[in-house]
């Protein structure tokens, strides 16, 4: 008996029904997947650039998913991968490591007109800026997104001891700065 | 006999679901906005339809690109096609030329028993065999 996600799938790769399912994909996550991508770019303008080139990467490669893992695994990866992409894209082009790119944005978000964050958010965010790329992604996904170590492993195909020791290592060095 | 299927025996404070969706809700918003990243008015709204226009607008690009694609095979091939024939035609005139040099050679620099120890003996018994057959 098919699950109602196979049945939603089928109606993104058929011809005469995609265009009305995509719709509702894009209704369904486009939240979810805007607000993973902004806490890794962090400016809501590179954010929407991002979310937008992942749901055009979602609608042209829908009829290549295979249904290994979850619809939304699969479009949790595409917006990871698209971020990371468009960060090293645009560090490249300016000449700095992704970190140097990344801290640079955090430290522009004081000034950022959508910002709201008090002071402890404005240095949590710092913070976070200087962790290395995986544990950043990581601490975003488990500590602002609640998602589980399971959820993690297959979105970002690491096993689930590297995601608690990556974790692990974020939260300390976070506790670490924030004593300091 | 007490029947129970039909009794639940929990109660629960009065309005309570409806709470429980208000403080659910709440909580989410909280979590996403603790980070502190705020979006313009009506974001979401404005970006569902960016989104599908540009959606649409890649598929049709794509298409034609497939179809260029094609176009290009096809004229590549004809192209090939017609040049493999034009060197087919040449390399057949070229091997006559290259046969009829050679007979022409050996016509004219052996004589009739050099040609002869040419030939193999099966052709010449073939040939004999033929020459009986002939009506006399």
């Amino acid at each position: 008996m098919e699950t109602q996600q196979s049945l939603f799938i089928s109606s993104l790769q058929e011809p005469e029904t995609k265009e009305k399912a995509f719709k509702r994909l894009v209704q369904e996550y486009k939240e979810r997947l805007y607000w993973h991508i902004r806490k890794l770019v962090l400016d809501h303008d590179d954010a929407n650039d991002v979310v937008q080139n992942t749901f055009i990467k979602i609608h042209l490669n829908i009829d290549k998913f295979k249904g290994d893992s979850s619809l939304y695994t699969w479009m949790y990866r595409i917006a990871t991968n698209e971020s990371i992409n468009f960060i090293n894209s645009k560090s490249s082009k300016m000449g700095l490591q992704n970190q140097e790119w990344i801290e640079a944005k955090a430290n522009g978000l004081k000034a950022d007109s959508y910002f709201d964050g008090d002071e402890a958010a404005l240095i949590l965010q710092k913070i976070i800026a200087k962790l290395p790329e995986k544990q950043r992604i990581v601490f975003n996904m488990k500590y602002f997104d609640g998602q589980t170590y399971e959820s993690m492993a297959k979105i970002l195909d690491t096993s689930i001891g590297a995601l608690k020791a990556s974790y692990h290592h974020a939260v300390k060095k976070i506790k670490s700065q924030l004593n300091d | 006999m007490t029947d129970f299927n039909t009794k639940n025996p929990f109660k629960i404070p009065e309005n309570y679901f409806k709470n429980l969706e208000d403080s659910l809700l709440k909580n989410a918003k909280s979590i996403s906005y603790s980070h502190g990243f705020t979006i313009p008015k009506d974001y979401f709204n404005t970006l569902e339809e960016d989104i599908l226009h540009k959606a649409v607008k890649s598929n049709s690009f794509s298409r034609r690109k497939i179809a260029f694609g094609i176009a290009t095979i096809a004229a590549t091939l004809a192209v090939l096609l017609n040049l493999s024939s034009i060197e087919n035609s040449e390399t057949i005139i070229e091997d006559q030329a290259f046969n009829d040099y050679i007979e022409s050679y050996y016509l004219d620099n052996s004589d009739g028993y050099e040609i002869l120890s040419m030939l193999e003996e099966i052709d010449m018994g073939q040939d004999f065999e033929d020459y009986n057959k002939k009506p006399k």
